[in-house]
């Protein structure tokens, strides 16, 4: 049995539903780093939930959420944000999507354009050990450990879809 | 944070007492393994058996501990989780780092 993590701050909202082969849980944190740790281990542990055949993809999926709410709680210190993150996780078999929204400004267009291309561009390696760079891996994380992910703008909300596809010949 | 260390005549061995290494504790980390390769001038090797889970923010940390104890003697991991090692892949600094399976590999390397 494993324990579900208690969050620094309750969430404000959750919703739970289930519905045979399908579930859809709605999760509201605020803008917090020490939050973002046990939202990882949350959305992990609703994967378990959804699938048994989850267990290859666990910590990309945990990735991906981690590395997308550092991004977004990083953007919102330069203008702070009223309001809530919310993550929306949803399970119908195979695919697990979190879609996470937040009221930050919107994003600049050469990181919007970076979520949105396919291709995988990790900073090089091959250079002098003085110039290995120390930031700027995240967002090629997510898309490595995502097999979709997307971004648009709309209604003042930044809006991520973050999606996974849990079927064994896939992992 | 449980930051513990050991110090051998040829290296010294770290050990994070940390299941996560994120944008929480990744500075104190950083500074910890820069302030021990300051003092004892020689390799450090850093036991990962605790850490289950490693962000970019932890990459980075590493990183930079990496870059600061070149002239210093260096820098070594062992029992690295599948989790940490998959960051580790996926960005190509296994093929940067010295990564040893277990502590004795490890530390038998270094004592050499």
């Amino acid at each position: 049995m494993t324990s579900i993590p208690a969050l620094v701050s309750r969430p404000r909202s959750s919703t739970f539903s289930f519905h045979g082969a399908t579930m859809n849980i709605k999760i509201a944190i605020n803008y917090d780093s020490r939050e973002i740790s046990n939202v990882g281990k949350l959305v992990r542990h609703l994967c378990v939930l959804s699938s048994e055949d989850a267990e290859p993809s666990l910590n990309q999926v945990e990735l991906a959420v981690v590395e997308l709410l550092n991004n977004i709680i990083n953007y919102s210190k330069d203008v702070p944000v009223d309001g809530l993150i919310e993550l929306n996780c949803r399970f119908v078999d195979p695919d697990f999507t979190v879609t996470v929204s937040d009221r930050g400004q919107e994003i600049d267009n050469v990181v919007a354009n970076e979520y949105s291309k396919d291709d995988i561009r990790m900073p090089s390696v091959d250079i002098s050990i003085v110039d290995l760079p120390e930031s700027g891996w995240g967002i090629q994380l997510i898309k490595s450990a995502c097999d979709e992910i997307s971004y648009r703008r709309s209604k003042g909300k930044n809006i991520y879809r973050l999606s996974f596809d849990l079927s064994p010949a896939t992992v | 944070m449980n930051f513990e260390h050991e110090l051998y005549e040829k290296c010294v061995v770290f050990r994070p007492g940390i299941a996560r290494l994120d944008s929480i504790v990744a500075p104190e980390f950083r500074q910890c393994v820069i302030d021990l390769s300051q003092e004892h001038e020689i390799t450090i090797v850093i036991d990962l058996a605790n850490v289950e889970f490693m962000d970019s923010s932890g990459l980075g940390a590493v990183i930079g501990c990496y870059k600061a104890v070149q002239n210093s003697g260096g820098l070594a991991f062992c029992n690295v989780h599948e989790n940490v090692k998959e960051v580790f892949t996926l960005t190509h600094m296994d093929r940067i780092f010295e990564i040893h399976d277990d502590f004795d590999t490890c530390f038998s390397k270094q004592a050499a």
